[in-house]
């Protein structure tokens, strides 16, 4: 494979075909993008935008990837398609293929996200893939239960597969897939979809290479990769060397029990080496991550501070390098349960800047309200008609050095909140209320944005079963520079706290609330402008008892 | 495309694509996202920060980037000399001797040719180690490579492809990067309509007195209650001729076209359908279900049809007739010279696809023959812009008074 792209010539492209071609890559993505969503079924893809579609080269490296991405796939679609080409090389592939996995240790880390990617050709040869990912409305087995004990638990495993084969459907896979999951038409659509996205991307990275006469991609993603990597370099070599160490304590699922988050982090000239020896092990519930995650949200973390403006590709990752024990609740193996990830997972660029905090202060955010509360009801409506979705509500986003932060914004990942008229319309829900916690935000020079705060109620005379809720209330996000901590989050059932974690039922007339947690403000609260706390008084934004205690 | 934006609406069949969502408000410039969306009817269109303003400078990786930071109309391009000292389109296309420093805004404005070289040269061709001309030449293409990046996704998005299309291009910057544009996307025709700095303020003497009015109207096309579909039907005709009485239209003269959003059962974007005319009811189902299977073909490629599908809007769009206005256009040049057939001369412009320098006859907008065929290079001259026509172009002149360009396919 690699001989197949060394064929090409190593002319230098011209700065303008250059910015040109790099910028239509990733059009080209936004384009896939917007067919992946408009004909999607679930609303996990089109309201929460759990997806990302991406090019990539012959070697799997992700050249250019959709405006709306999850951050983890960026970092793990061009892991999956070099697990593809080690189990399909290049020899075995042809037009028309189309491979499929949603194995969390070769992919994004849990079993209901569907990994894609078409290989490209130029006449016989193999120039690069289409990739997608997008989070399937249900995957069969216990799904997303924060008590699942192994792997196996949480739903259908598809290893590495030929969906399509030249052009020619697998119908066993199909019916595999269909047999497994609740809601087929609405996984097998979201497929479909996914398949319609890597067409587009196909054709258009067709159009591009003959427009600009190229023969593949080589010369182009060389040029991408080796500009990204020096602007991560540069980035890099801005923080003096060093280790800088820091350790979190996250709240786990099993109440009592936190875990414990270690990060050290060794700057050495442009390279640097993130590792997170002393983490606890693994949890015998589904809070977990593989490695492939741990590595997307760490890179996430340091591209957003290091190198902001460059576009996501695989050259920017290069001079980074993440370690975390096999068997850590960051490194967990086969076949740990790992459907909440992401609750791991959100917590890992917070550490990055942790501990870089005492090197410099001055580009350090106060920590964000994360991780989302994405969790599942299903059930059954009185028409007896099953339903089956998933809801994400956002934190706030810390303060940062130069301004405050918003509210209910999902930060570290990319997903958008589900609208009430959506959630009332596919579920037997009625929603009371939505709304900006205040005092929700910590106090600060610059003050953190506030989480929501959400309750609804069950129609439905069946039961439905709410899983996965997570609800970071112990140790809530810390402050950066003087700032004070944002509020920490809480889940009610009528009215009643309850833990993290646990599977419970909502019977008719039931009444969840989530308060989610804010975000943390940067410096010292007592230099907040006089003008700007009488505003947040006036807009409800915080409290006249806060404004008495903390501001004055 | 105007000093700061350049905005791009799909025309079909002579009605402008209409969105159902529209994005307020946004705080990083002309980003999809990080605006407020407004679930209102409005055109669909979209805007980017490229036009004569935009700034042309090095990002970090060392590429070229255009926009959307603009100069605006002050301090502006270098070349206006009210203290611009940053590359813009304007200086590029200036440089490369696309616009005439003489005849800017029919000569009542003088532009500084130099100050357009060191900004260019200063900011990217030294940098860049390439020639001022080909720091120049590559301003002008990424501007219009951004808009036809833009155009290209915009298009996709409706299903259709640009090559069946003619570019309509104005606003005072447009014509000057049109045809570059066209050529981008495969489009063969490009339309240059007169008084392209104020066809914007002409569009809302011409447009008819219109309406559009949605009313939720839920449930599976196939279990509809008919008879409360026509009932909507007219409730909502009632109000929209109400309205359009109000703004003085004869009730005779209103035209009304219905449509619905449909989709299949589970998906969250419906897809507008024109519904047949005259009396709804069951018998109408096969047309409907056909009129989206059309559509939904059109935009995804491929329909599904053993799905069932489900109503969510009812639409009317009530419009009274089109005023019937002529347009006289007036020699409002000033001081240009009057040759044969509109040439008053040759300039010598920097073409990429030439290769370098070439001549190129200039003509003035005022002063083009009708029913006579013209070949590129060449540059119209008007008042408030200035066309471009490439080395394979050929152009002509309309009973309108449109420049119509076509393209080498």
């Amino acid at each position: 494979m690699a001989r197949s792209t060394k064929q090409t010539s190593k002319k230098r492209i011209d700065p303008f075909t250059l910015e040109i071609v790099w910028s239509r890559l990733i059009a080209i993505c936004d384009e896939a993008a917007g067919i992946l969503q408009r004909s999607s079924f679930s609303t996990i893809v089109r309201e929460n935008h759990d997806y990302a579609c991406m090019v990539l080269d012959a070697e799997g490296d992700g050249l250019a990837q959709s405006g709306r991405s999850i951050p983890s796939f960026i970092g793990t679609l061009p892991i999956s398609v070099k697990g593809f080409l080690k189990r399909f090389p290049p020899s075995s592939l042809q037009e028309g293929d189309v491979i499929v996995t949603n194995d969390p240790w070769l992919c994004t880390g849990h079993l209901p996200d569907i990994t894609m990617a078409v290989p490209l050709f130029r006449g016989e040869r193999l120039i690069g893939f289409a990739g997608a990912i997008a989070h399937m409305t249900d995957i069969g087995g216990r799904y997303r239960s924060p008590d699942s004990r192994d792997v196996h638990e949480e739903g259908l495993f598809i290893p590495p597969v030929k969906l399509i084969e030249a052009g020619k459907w697998n119908p066993f896979v199909v019916e595999l897939i269909e047999n497994n999951v609740r809601v087929p038409e609405q996984v097998m659509g979201d497929v479909r979809a996914l398949l319609g996205a890597c067409a587009q991307i196909e054709t258009r990275v067709g159009e591009l290479l003959d427009e600009h006469h190229l023969k593949d991609l080589a010369t182009i993603g060389m040029e991408v990769k080796n500009r990204s990597e020096m602007a991560m370099r540069k980035g890099i070599r801005e923080i003096p060397d060093g280790t800088y160490r820091a350790e979190m304590m996250v709240e786990s699922y099993e109440p009592g029990k936190p875990l414990t988050l270690c990060i050290a982090l060794t700057v050495k000239g442009s390279k640097l080496r993130v590792d997170y020896t002393g983490s606890s092990p693994q949890t015998r519930t589904s809070l977990n991550a593989v490695m492939n995650y741990t590595f997307a949200y760490t890179c996430y973390g340091l591209k957003c501070l290091l190198s902001p403006e460059v576009p996501n590709n695989q050259g920017a990752f290069r001079p980074i390098t993440v370690y975390a024990p096999p068997g850590s609740y960051l490194n967990a193996q086969r076949p740990s349960a790992v459907a909440a990830r992401a609750s791991a997972g959100h917590y890992l660029p917070a550490a990055v800047y942790k501990a870089l905090a005492s090197v410099i202060p001055e580009r350090i955010p106060g920590e964000a309200g994360f991780p989302f509360s994405g969790f599942v009801l299903s059930g059954a409506d009185d028409n007896g008609k099953p339903y089956s979705g998933i809801f994400f509500f956002a934190g706030g986003q810390g303060a940062n050095p130069m301004s405050d932060g918003l509210a209910n914004l999902s930060f570290p990942t990319n997903i958008s909140c589900i609208p009430a008229e959506i959630m009332e319309r596919e579920f037997p829900l009625r929603v009371l209320s939505q709304a900006i916690r205040p005092d929700g935000g910590g106090a600060g020079r610059y003050r953190g944005g506030a989480g929501q705060e959400v309750s609804f109620q069950m129609l439905a005379n069946t039961p439905g079963r709410v899983a996965l809720v997570y609800r970071r209330g112990d140790f809530p996000p810390e402050g950066m520079a003087g700032g004070g901590p944002g509020a920490p989050g809480d889940i009610l059932l009528n009215g009643k706290p309850i833990p993290s974690g646990r599977t419970f039922w909502l019977n008719l007339a039931d009444i969840l609330t989530l308060r989610l947690p804010g975000g943390g403000g940067y410096g010292n609260p007592k230099k907040r402008p006089k003008e700007a706390v009488r505003l947040d008084l006036a807009n409800g934004v915080i409290t006249r008892r806060t404004v008495e205690n903390v501001y004055e | 495309m105007g000093g700061t934006t350049a905005k791009l609406c799909l025309i079909q069949n002579g009605e402008p694509a209409v969105a159902r969502e529209f994005e307020v408000a946004r705080v990083r410039r002309f980003k999809r996202g990080s605006g407020f969306p407004l679930r209102i009817p409005a055109i669909e269109l979209i805007e980017i920060g490229a036009g004569g303003g935009s700034i042309a400078r090095l990002d970090d990786l060392g590429l070229l980037k255009v926009g959307p930071d603009s100069s605006g109309a002050n301090p502006g391009p270098a070349c206006y000399s009210q203290g611009g000292t940053l590359p813009t389109v304007t200086d590029a296309n200036l440089v490369l001797g696309y616009l005439n420093p003489n005849y800017f805004l029919g000569g009542d404005m003088a532009l500084d040719e130099n100050a357009s070289r060191r900004a260019i040269n200063e900011h990217c061709a030294v940098p860049l180690k390439v020639t001022l001309e080909e720091a120049a030449a590559g301003i002008c293409d990424l501007v219009s490579e951004n808009m036809a990046d833009a155009a290209r996704v915009h298009i996709a998005e409706q299903g259709e492809d640009p090559r069946r299309f003619s570019l309509m291009a104005f606003g005072g910057a447009g014509p000057l990067h049109a045809y570059s544009v066209a050529a981008k996307l495969g489009i063969r025709e490009l339309i240059c309509p007169a008084g392209a700095g104020v066809i914007s303020s002409l569009g809302q003497l011409t447009a008819p007195m219109a309406f559009d009015l949605v009313q939720t109207h839920y449930g599976l096309v196939d279990e509809l209650d008919w008879k409360r579909f026509r009932k909507s039907q007219a409730d909502l005709s009632k109000e929209a001729k109400s309205y359009l009485k109000l703004a003085g239209v004869p009730e005779k003269q209103i035209v009304l076209a219905y449509s619905a959003d449909i989709r299949y059962v589970g998906q969250g974007y419906e897809i507008r359908v024109p519904l047949p005319v005259g009396a709804l009811s069951a018998k109408s189902i096969p047309a409907i279900r056909r009129a989206f299977w059309r559509e939904y073909q059109k935009l995804y490629g491929r329909s599904v049809d053993n799905v069932t599908l489900e109503m969510v809007n009812l639409r009317l769009s009530a419009r009274g007739p089109r005023p019937s206005l002529r347009l006289n256009w007036q020699h409002t040049g000033g001081a240009h010279g009057e040759g044969k057939a509109g040439l008053i001369g040759k300039r010598r412009i920097y073409l990429r696809e030439a290769g370098g320098y070439c001549n190129a006859d200039v003509y003035s907008r005022y002063s083009l023959a009708t029913a006579r065929e013209y070949r590129g290079p060449a540059l119209v001259e008007e008042r408030e812009s200035t066309t471009l026509i490439g080395k394979s172009g050929k152009f002509s002149v309309d009973s309108h008074g449109n420049l119509v360009i076509r393209l080498k396919s």
